[in-house]
């Protein structure tokens, strides 16, 4: 399999491999990030972390998932890390308050659909946790329990955040 | 719109990241690489103790700019210089580890600065020069401390050196800087406490403070380290009335001056309240359970606040 080949070019630090393998799945997983930052800036610095997280950890990997699965869950937790930093000084009820991001408005993303520009637009509006609740849920597919614990929140609050942001959501998709 | 198609937009956005991304992800490779893939040395090795106090000056100024949470991101984004600083010896983790020591550092010294309040003069334009305790012109700098808007502050900023220096009983900071490299650093400490500074600036700072081969820097005196306030929170009391754990004891809070506990239950309401906490709740009629404790506290006029969760086993 090539993938395999590269991954074990990439373990014997061949930069040219690590480079081929950086932009093979760079863009995908800067589309998770910026699914997740609060702009685009920090979803530079999310996609920074992760992926020396995964030439770091390449050689833990064993081919038992698709690489860009396991790829997409070290993202994925460079993402929640970088949201629970920002919670770590907060009072855990905070949660409640809107928070908004800094993406700007009609920010200019390059996308071949219009759509996917819009609802990207509007995800990255949302209020930050809201935000991460949904991704997490409808995109990632994880549960309430497990959000609550990878965000160490209630699992009740992670259910009426989704709510919320559903709400959220389609008030503006609708308008 | 259905979750599903939700999803699938979502899921399959691509976005092209900056050429910043991979120059900073290929530059850490590079440095991991010379690390031999291993640990070349621990976090105590000696090198690393003794960079890192040299740069300890230029971490700081990085540290007032980026300030409280973004402290990480800013120090990894100085990684570079750090990596540097450390000869490319030390892997990725080990700098970040170094990072996290340095900040402390930084709090430490911010407090011990603090605790020369008696030391400090106020300028009239918001700055603050630490005084040497043992200064010849002590009679000069009450005067000025109390009428600020004198113009004789040009007076204080054109006094000797050794004048404007962080107490040296404190081992801060060397005081008889007479060297440039000494009295600019001297200078960006005394002057960081109040204004930012620019990060390039900071990491300029850096580079200039690692050069090994500078014989004044050689002889830079280790900043050791003093004990940080050590806030002991704990999650869970008992009060039963047998005597232990029977109250909410939140170790050292008697070095705070100022106190706020607020106890709030899960649904958010206030359950108990105290504007000067002295470690003497014993839970109330509370019923068991987790409870959210927020407490505020100030120390040398910072104030600062530490949040969790609290459980009560009755």
């Amino acid at each position: 399999m090539d993938e395999k080949k590269l991954v074990e070019r990439c373990l014997s630090n061949d930069r040219v491999a690590q480079k081929e393998l950086y932009d093979k799945y760079s863009p995908l997983l800067m589309g998770l990030c910026v699914r997740y930052a609060n702009s685009n800036e920090e979803a530079e610095d999310i996609l920074i972390e992760g992926f020396t997280k995964i030439f770091s950890n390449l050689q833990e990997f064993r081919f038992e998932s698709s690489l860009l699965t396991w790829m997409k869950r070290i993202m994925l937790n460079s993402a929640i890390s970088h949201f629970r930093m920002h919670h770590k000084h907060h009072n855990q009820l905070s949660l409640d308050d809107v928070e908004t991001s800094d993406w700007e408005v009609g920010n200019e993303l390059p996308s071949d659909k219009l759509m996917e520009n819009d609802l990207l637009s509007l995800i990255q509006r949302m209020p930050e946790t809201y935000r991460v609740i949904f991704n997490l849920f409808v995109v990632e597919g994880h549960s309430h329990k497990e959000i609550g614990e990878m965000l160490e929140i209630q699992e009740s609050t992670s259910r009426s955040q989704l709510t919320r942001a559903r709400n959220w959501l389609k008030d503006r998709l609708h308008s | 719109m259905e979750d599903i198609e939700i999803k699938n937009i979502l899921e399959n956005i691509k976005v092209e990241p900056s050429a910043r991304c991979w120059e900073s992800v290929a530059s850490q490779l590079a440095s991991s690489a010379a690390a031999g893939g291993t640990a070349a040395a621990s976090v105590g090795h000696s090198m690393l103790a003794s960079t890192a106090a040299k740069v300890v000056v230029g971490v700081i100024s990085s540290a007032i700019v980026a300030g409280g949470v973004i402290l990480g991101v800013s120090l990894s984004k100085s990684s570079d210089n750090l990596l540097q600083a450390v000869q490319n010896k030390q892997n990725i983790e080990n700098v970040a580890v170094a990072g996290d020591s340095l900040s402390i550092e930084n709090e430490e010294m911010n407090l011990s600065l603090k605790e020369q309040e008696n030391d400090i003069v106020e300028l009239e334009n918001g700055q603050v020069l630490p005084v040497n305790g043992n200064s010849e012109i002590p009679a000069q700098t009450d005067n000025i401390a109390e009428t600020s808007n004198k113009p004789s502050v040009n007076q204080l900023v054109m006094a000797p050196k050794n004048t404007v220096a962080a107490n040296p009983s404190d081992g801060t900071l060397s005081q008889t800087a007479t060297s440039p490299v000494h009295s600019s650093s001297v200078n960006q400490t005394s002057s960081s406490s109040v204004k930012p500074v620019s990060p390039s600036a900071a990491t300029q700072q850096i580079v200039t403070a690692t050069d090994a081969d500078d014989p004044v820097l050689e002889n830079y005196p280790e900043i050791p380290q003093s004990k940080p306030l050590v806030l002991e929170i704990p999650n869970v009391f008992t009060p039963n009335g047998d005597g232990f754990n029977d109250f909410f004891v939140i170790e050292g809070i008697e070095n705070c001056e100022l106190t706020k506990l607020i106890i709030r239950n899960r649904g958010g309401s206030v359950v108990f309240q105290s504007n000067a906490y002295h470690n003497n709740w014993d839970g109330g009629n509370l019923e068991a359970g987790t409870y959210y404790y927020q407490f505020y506290y100030q120390v040398h006029g910072i104030g600062e606040t530490r949040t969790g969760t609290l459980t009560i086993v009755r």
